[in-house]
């Protein structure tokens, strides 16, 4: 029990530490060691560093800030490959670790609010509270923020998008008229972005899109290979999509409903987040 | 008024309120009492240090009685009536 007495005792503040610690550690001496006055000492050292860092809790706020929008403008940046053509991502590493961050905080401040509370300390439960539940809000409203800010992509011909680990490039397409309608057709490029796992999506997974926001499924075609094909690491395949679009179709695009884990829409820079005008492959 | 370390804080405390404050606790009130400018330390070798009120503290806690003997003398006469 000493020693968790001491320990509990190390988390207070420095400079705390520096003017108080010899004479506390005297007190600590004689009034001998239980776990009541564990707990006391551990919940005045959280809530004391909770009180001495207001300094560094705005200059954390404002390093998250700037953090929140390097990951927004990382994820939203093309990510070039050398040698080749850009590679978009439907979601970014950044955005995800900052969401990550923001969840470790929301845990951390509601275990601490836990332990202040059991401890009596109301007030200062209530501070770390919405503290935790503050974060959670601006993180949120930020993240909604920058999705309605944010413009579409189009990626061109001959670049590509990545829908987690699998992507997809459109390398040219051809267009032939049949009677009121236009079959068009795309030479794509389908490879895995994964270093270990292998990756596949399903059948009617892809579709096109005019820009009056009609659907057009994807044309089954037993003679090429088919779209849900699953690649290996670093392994890539050509085949081509075929979607049958009425002559007054213009500006078509390709694009995909992908369903996502429910925590990706929040992270920065995520292409499916609520309000992000979702990115689309140029087929025309 | 005698100075006393904060050992002699927590059994004088508990002596005259029956309650037993925590070390942490304590230190947070003496934390903030120093801050305040309402005690000050007494030099001693010894690693125990000893408090004592400063003039502003003696002021503070004056005017803090001033209102506590208001309240408890309203509180009295009210109770008689109640």
């Amino acid at each position: 029990m000493k020693l968790l007495i001491r320990f509990a005792a190390k988390l207070y503040p420095r400079s705390w530490s520096e003017r108080y610690g010899a004479e506390f550690d005297a007190l600590l001496d004689d009034i001998g060691a239980n776990p009541r006055i564990a707990l006391n000492v551990l919940t005045e050292a959280i809530d004391m560093q909770v009180q001495r860092s207001k300094t560094i809790g705005s200059a954390g706020l404002i390093g998250a800030a700037a953090l929140c929008l390097t990951s927004w403008w990382v994820g939203q940046r093309p990510y070039i490959t050398p040698g080749t053509r850009l590679v978009f991502h439907q979601d970014s590493n950044l955005g995800a670790m900052v969401g990550f961050l923001v969840f470790l905080v929301t845990i951390v401040g509601g275990l601490v609010s836990s332990i202040l509370r059991q401890d009596g300390r109301i007030r200062a439960a209530k501070r770390a509270r919405w503290a935790s539940a503050g974060t959670v809000i601006v993180y949120l409203a930020a993240v909604l923020l920058v999705s309605l800010l944010t413009p579409r992509t189009i990626v061109s011909i001959g670049d590509s998008y990545c829908y987690d680990t699998w992507c997809i490039g459109v390398q040219s397409v051809t267009a032939a008229p049949q009677g009121q309608n236009v079959l068009y057709t795309a030479r794509v490029r389908i490879f895995s972005d994964a270093n270990r796992v292998s990756a596949s999506r399903a059948k009617d997974f892809l579709y096109a899109r005019d820009d009056q926001g009609r659907r057009f499924l994807l044309i089954q075609d037993s003679s090429v290979i088919p779209a849900d094909v699953t690649i290996n690491p670093n392994e890539s395949v050509e085949t081509s999509l075929m979607f049958l679009v009425p002559a007054n179709g213009r500006k078509l695009y390709l694009t995909g409903d992908y369903p996502v884990m429910p925590w990706v829409p929040l992270y920065f820079g995520s292409d499916t987040s609520p309000f992000h005008r979702r990115t689309l492959l140029r087929l025309h | 008024m005698v100075n006393k370390h904060g050992y002699a804080m927590m059994e004088d405390i508990e002596r005259f309120t029956g309650l037993r404050l925590g070390p942490g606790t304590l230190y947070g009130a003496i934390t903030r009492l120093e801050e305040r400018g309402w005690i000050k330390p007494v030099k001693v070798e010894d690693r125990r240090r000893p408090y004592t009120l400063t003039a502003a503290g003696r002021e503070y806690l004056k005017t803090q009685l001033g209102v506590l003997e208001r309240v408890l003398k309203t509180a009295g006469r009210r109770l008689k009536h109640a």
